[in-house]
């Protein structure tokens, strides 16, 4: 009865979203306001826990949606100017070959796109290059949708994965190695995935070892920029590498060329240079080691929170809330970097007027809506946490699963990603569940919570709300149901090889 | 028109936003300072308030 009534705010927000089709925002809201009404009315959560808990989730609240809003910023910047267009148009020059050409873009473009973006863009920009390339708009729709989910975690400058960070309370360096093997595993699983999808069993076999070759290139840089610190751009790195191998690649593979017309090289520099000072500045502050302890000396927030226990005699111990170093922070760094693409690009000449509005007014109203579903669910999850929810469900499914969990854990991070929308959201919701199951049940934490991430970044691309984004622009309006049928099969393998990983290094 | 109109026309989920973020400041400070649970009670309205509207916006 506890566990049901723990779950009842989850099990809320999976009814409305799957089967109402609620937006985050709104099911959000309506699993809070269930998780506050069990706390107080069956696990004793009085005022006084309410409070701190309400307080805490503010902290986190703002730590992960600085990164959120500074990172589409950065992207309107962008998108404004008409770089991403201009890198997306400069890829068919290089290779007619089918398979070659789903490779390039829909996974290794798409990779990069997400390591910078994120937000459906991957799906949005590439499915219509696709169709005008003349793939079928199922194709354009699955290639791209699958090629970008390995590269979620890091991706959007690191909001996954700062979320993870902030919901279990565990440095980067414990998490990243874990989270960035099981998705490199994941991203050469992708690559061949996306051959299947664009040309069948004869694509896979004839351009194995150049899938196989990327993925590593896109896996190794992946790994190496995460646990180097630089988990924000670790997806963005990992793409960066993927495309420098990947164009000699496809120039070996080119297939009957066409004409594509002028490759203007200056203008698609001028495009990657916006993402080259992101770059500079987050390897600047990261690296130079007088910078970045300077930088985490000021404008820091931290707040000291006393020992709290419910009626039931719930204890959560003394200790600081999420402490957010603001100088430092990603945030910051995609905001400065935003400021100095500005620069670039209106220096260039790329901008109409008013540009300048309309990024600033295009974010707020973009952002808006996801920021409530992310103060909802921030919310949700740490009054569960503080009521002893978390605690209860943790217990019932380690009593019920047992020995079996490892192979669980990736499922439910694909299961909080499919009914919130998101890997963030995902790692929000389940994070600090999945890390009290492993403790109670003597596994790795970081290997669950890497299991977590993972099976979150996979099966965030098959949640209705990104369904119906990239079938839009792909031309598959009112046929989501045919894309889903094709993604689920291809999700489903990719969250079944994490579980098998996960059972392997348990 | 009236701020408070113009936001609740146009700026709907800033509006929800404010309220469920800015209420808990005051809840910390409160029982940090040993205010009554009446006073606790008080300020999680407009947030549980806020998150009731959001369920209605789309």
């Amino acid at each position: 009865m506890t566990f049901l009534l723990a779950f009842l705010p989850i099990a809320v927000i999976l009814a409305l979203m799957v089967g109402y089709r609620w937006g985050a925002s709104r099911a959000g809201a309506a699993g809070y306001l269930t998780a506050l009404a069990v706390a107080v009315l069956f696990f004793g959560a009085g005022p006084r826990v309410l409070a701190y808990a309400h307080a805490k989730a503010l902290l986190l609240t703002v730590d992960v949606l600085l990164i959120i809003w500074a990172a589409f910023l950065l992207f309107r910047v962008a998108d404004e100017a008409g770089a991403i267009r201009t890198i997306g148009d400069a890829l068919p020059h290089l290779t007619a070959d089918r398979g070659m050409q789903s490779l390039l873009i829909g996974w290794v473009f798409a990779s990069f796109l997400q390591g910078v973006g994120g937000f459906g863009v991957p799906v949005a920009v590439i499915a219509p290059i696709l169709v005008g390339l003349g793939f079928s708009p199922l194709s354009a729709v699955v290639i791209p949708s699958i090629g970008h989910s390995w590269a979620v975690t890091f991706g959007s400058l690191g909001s996954s994965f700062n979320a993870l960070m902030a919901a279990t309370n565990l440095p980067f360096d414990v998490l990243a190695p874990d989270a960035a093997r099981f998705l490199g595993i994941a991203g050469i699983a992708v690559g061949l995935l996306v051959l299947h999808a664009a040309e069948g069993w004869s694509a896979v076999r004839r351009l194995f070892l150049p899938a196989v070759l990327l993925g590593v290139v896109m896996a190794v840089g992946q790994y190496l920029a995460a646990t180097a610190g630089l988990w924000n751009v670790g997806s963005f790195l990992g793409g960066l590498s993927g495309l420098a191998v990947a164009i000699p690649l496809a120039r070996r593979y080119r297939g009957e060329m066409g004409d594509n017309g002028h490759l203007d090289t200056r203008r698609v520099l001028v495009a990657l240079s916006g993402y080259a000072v992101l770059v500079a500045v987050t390897l600047g502050v990261q690296l130079i080691p007088g910078v970045r302890a300077a930088l985490g000396k000021v404008a820091v927030l931290r707040v000291d929170f006393p020992e709290i226990a419910t009626a039931q005699g719930f204890v959560t111990p003394a200790g600081p809330g999420r402490v957010i170093r603001f100088l430092r922070h990603a945030g910051t760094i995609l905001g400065v970097s935003s400021l100095l693409a500005y620069l670039i690009y209106r220096k260039a000449g790329w901008y109409q007027p008013g540009a300048g509005k309309r990024i600033l007014a295009g974010t707020v109203t973009r952002v808006m809506s996801s920021s409530v579903g992310i103060a909802s669910m921030v919310a949700m999850a740490v009054v569960m946490q503080h009521a002893g929810m978390t605690d209860a469900l943790a217990r019932g499914l380690a009593e019920s699963v047992g020995r079996a969990y490892p192979a669980v854990a990736p499922w439910i991070g694909a299961l909080g990603a499919f009914m919130t929308g998101s890997n963030t959201n995902s790692n929000v919701v389940f994070a600090a569940l999945q890390q009290r199951t492993a403790e109670l049940l003597g596994y790795t934490v970081a290997l669950i919570l890497a299991a977590q991430t993972a099976g979150g970044a996979l099966g965030s691309v098959i949640a209705p709300t990104k369904i119906v984004v990239g079938a839009s622009t792909g031309g598959m309006a009112g046929r989501e149901g045919e894309v889903m049928r094709k993604m689920l099969a291809y999700t489903g393998s990719l969250v079944a090889l994490m579980s098998v990983i996960a059972l392997l290094g348990a | 028109m009236r701020l408070i109109d113009y936001m609740t026309k146009f700026h709907k989920h800033t509006l929800i936003f404010l309220l469920m973020v800015l209420p808990p400041v005051g809840m910390y400070f409160a029982a940090q300072n040993g205010a009554p649970d009446a006073v606790l009670w008080a300020l999680l309205l407009p947030v549980a308030g806020g998150s009731v509207w959001a369920m209605f916006v789309k």
